[in-house]
């Protein structure tokens, strides 16, 4: 019986080409739709995702905006469960053009690549960044996007730190993860601090977050407490979290662009659902002598009813497979056009799954009426269709 | 159930007793058979002939258990078919009635092989087995060149004589025939009232035929005529 099914789920569709044709394109682009939207959401969540639960973030208690003395660090190193710091402060300068976006951050040049591991820098290129103070490391994919070469001037507008800046590039980072973003810029929080030093007196030697290694994920609480017990009822009281709430604060700023995304993907799969149903309930009403004639034969109503369902999850499945398969081509031509805002873009196997559970949810919803109307077709009056 | 009775007469197949049956139109009902009684011999070729809206393709649907009588019983084979739910009707209709339509009822999307084939899936019979035995109905309405092809390949004559097949292939207590010449030029009906006849006459088969041809009833054993709702006496045809 199965075999007989999967025979009028597969010959079927085949009766009327251009309508299949159709609905099956328009399943195939509301999946592929669906998948970008998904990768959109996900590449959003990328930060969270590369969050490393052994790192924890220390800023200061009232906002990001506002810093934290360096002299916290010495306190920070002392306390239990501590076992490295760094830190830094967000530089928001302009390479050329406003459009030029990409994240740039003053980090103390020791500590740093040691403390976020999954920044692979080469040994030379990072001695060389220690040896200059003007020294820059960037990712690979940015230094593509620009087309720097190691031993290159970029020259930076400072927007927070007014003033016109100078970095020569000394290291290339890649990615230890398909996941890192590798669309970020690194100068030397040691010079950054001497150039507000001579620019803005008495602002120099401000942190903006202090980055703390610890040595167990199951001890972030803990350490947590405890750093900012330091500093309650100080100057600049502290937040410390993990990197991931940290990375999370940022993502539930836009939470709204985020569910408006998700609504949109929903819609789009509603729609196609409302159109292929409509395709199969035609198809079922030019079929009921058909189904009729199974009936009189002595098929049960569920044969004739499953005989629906199949060819609707059969050209759903078969819609969805395609649009899974261009989503990797097109996730990649969108992503490069989206490189400066969404340094990692790259379709998720949750994406995937996602997109197969659409496919068959398409199916299977499609099939509904159809199928149900399929059933309860009377065969006298079914048979008088015939002809 | 003894194949004749004590006078030598073929024991009926078919006991059809005060059934009756109307439809509803809107407010209003519509008798169409009005306390039917007749039996049916095995081995019988009876045509029910009538003009339209005489009731003789109603009679023909609650005697295939298509639909059921109003009052009334029908036993086919010592079975009160009118006492059977819709899946006892399905799987009755299965094991003991061949249907030929008159537009053929053939599944597009299927070889004549397929379509033949298409009873036996209701059996325990194997994939092998249902080959085998459709392949034998195929050659018996002389369509062995024909198992591949599709019915939009056919001729309308042999598309019936794929639905001849089709009925026979499960070997049926009963073949019930619905206008089966009716869609068809008059070689190609010859043909398959020639293929009804050497059922009947060499398999012995029993059948009945809906007709208004009265050209085609001639092929059948006995003929009835039913009009307004009453049916007449039977009446043998000349062989």
């Amino acid at each position: 019986m199965f075999e007989l099914i999967l025979r009028f789920a597969v010959r079927n569709p085949l009766r009327h080409k251009l309508r299949s044709v159709l609905t099956l394109t328009g399943i195939v682009v509301a999946i592929l739709a669906f998948g970008l939207l998904g990768t959109i959401v996900s590449a959003w969540y990328a930060g969270v995702n590369a969050a490393s639960d052994k790192r924890l973030v220390t800023r200061n208690s009232i906002s990001l905006t506002f810093s934290m003395p360096l002299a916290y660090a010495d306190r920070i190193r002392a306390i239990e469960g501590v076992t490295d710091l760094s830190w830094e402060n967000w530089f928001g300068g302009i390479y050329k053009e406003p459009s030029n976006f990409f994240p740039q951050f003053a980090v103390e040049p020791e500590s740093f690549f040691r403390l976020v591991p999954e920044f692979r820098v080469k040994p030379d290129e990072l001695q060389a960044f220690m040896r200059d103070r003007r020294g820059a490391i960037v990712g690979r994919k940015l230094a593509r996007r620009f087309g720097w070469q190691i031993g290159d001037v970029i020259p930076l507008k400072g927007t927070i730190f007014a003033g016109d800046y100078e970095f020569v590039l000394r290291g290339i980072y890649d990615g230890a993860r398909a996941s890192t973003d590798e669309n970020q810029f690194f100068l030397r929080w040691d010079y950054l601090n001497e150039k507000i030093k001579q620019l803005f007196p008495g602002s120099e030697n401000q942190v903006g977050i202090f980055l703390i290694g610890i040595a167990d994920g199951r001890e972030a609480a803990t350490v947590s407490q405890r750093v900012d017990a330091n500093f309650r009822n100080s100057l600049a009281e502290t937040l410390t979290e993990t990197e991931k709430a940290f990375q999370l604060s940022f993502v539930a700023m836009t939470g709204t662009i985020v569910k408006a995304i998700q609504i949109v993907s929903c819609v789009i799969i509603f729609i196609i659902m409302a159109v292929m149903a409509n395709t199969m309930a035609m198809a079922a009403r030019e079929r009921s002598s058909e189904y009729a004639t199974l009936k009189a034969l002595g098929f049960r109503p569920w044969v004739v009813g499953a005989l629906v369902y199949a060819e609707s999850i059969a050209v759903a499945l078969s819609a969805g497979g395609i649009g899974i398969l261009l989503t990797g081509p097109a996730a990649r031509v969108v992503g490069g056009k989206l490189d400066n805002i969404f340094p990692v873009f790259g379709v998720a196997p949750e994406t995937i799954q996602l997109q197969w559970a659409a496919a068959l949810l398409i199916g299977l919803v499609a099939a509904l009426i159809p199928a149900r109307q399929a059933m309860r077709v009377k065969i006298i009056e079914g048979l008088r269709q015939a002809g | 159930m003894s194949s004749r009775d004590a006078s030598g007469t073929p024991a009926p197949v078919i006991c059809i007793e005060h059934v009756s049956k109307h439809y509803v139109r809107g407010q209003e009902e519509v008798p169409v058979l009005a306390d039917i009684n007749f039996d049916i011999a095995r081995g019988e070729f009876l045509a029910l002939m009538g003009p339209s809206g005489s009731g003789k393709s109603t009679l023909l649907n609650l005697i295939a258990g298509l639909d059921l009588p109003d009052a009334g019983s029908i036993i086919v084979d010592g079975v009160d078919i009118t006492l059977l739910d819709d899946a006892g009707l399905a799987d009755w209709r299965a094991r003991n009635i061949g249907f030929i339509f008159q537009f053929y009822n053939l599944m597009p999307v299927l070889t004549a092989l397929e379509n033949v084939e298409l009873p036996l899936q209701l059996t325990r019979l194997s994939r092998r087995e249902r080959r085998e035995r459709a392949l034998t109905a195929l050659a018996l309405v002389g369509l062995s060149d024909r198992v591949k092809h599709y019915p939009s390949e056919l001729s309308g004559g042999q598309l019936q004589r794929v639905a001849i097949a089709r009925a026979i292939v499960s070997d049926p207590t009963l073949i019930v025939a619905d206008e089966p010449t009716g869609d068809l030029d008059r070689k190609s009906g010859e043909e398959v009232l020639s293929l009804l006849h050497r059922l009947n006459q060499d398999l012995g088969k029993t059948i009945i035929m809906v007709t208004h041809d009265a050209h085609a009833a001639n092929a059948a054993r006995a003929v009835r005529h039913l009009e307004k709702g009453e049916l007449s006496a039977l009446v043998e045809n000349r062989q």
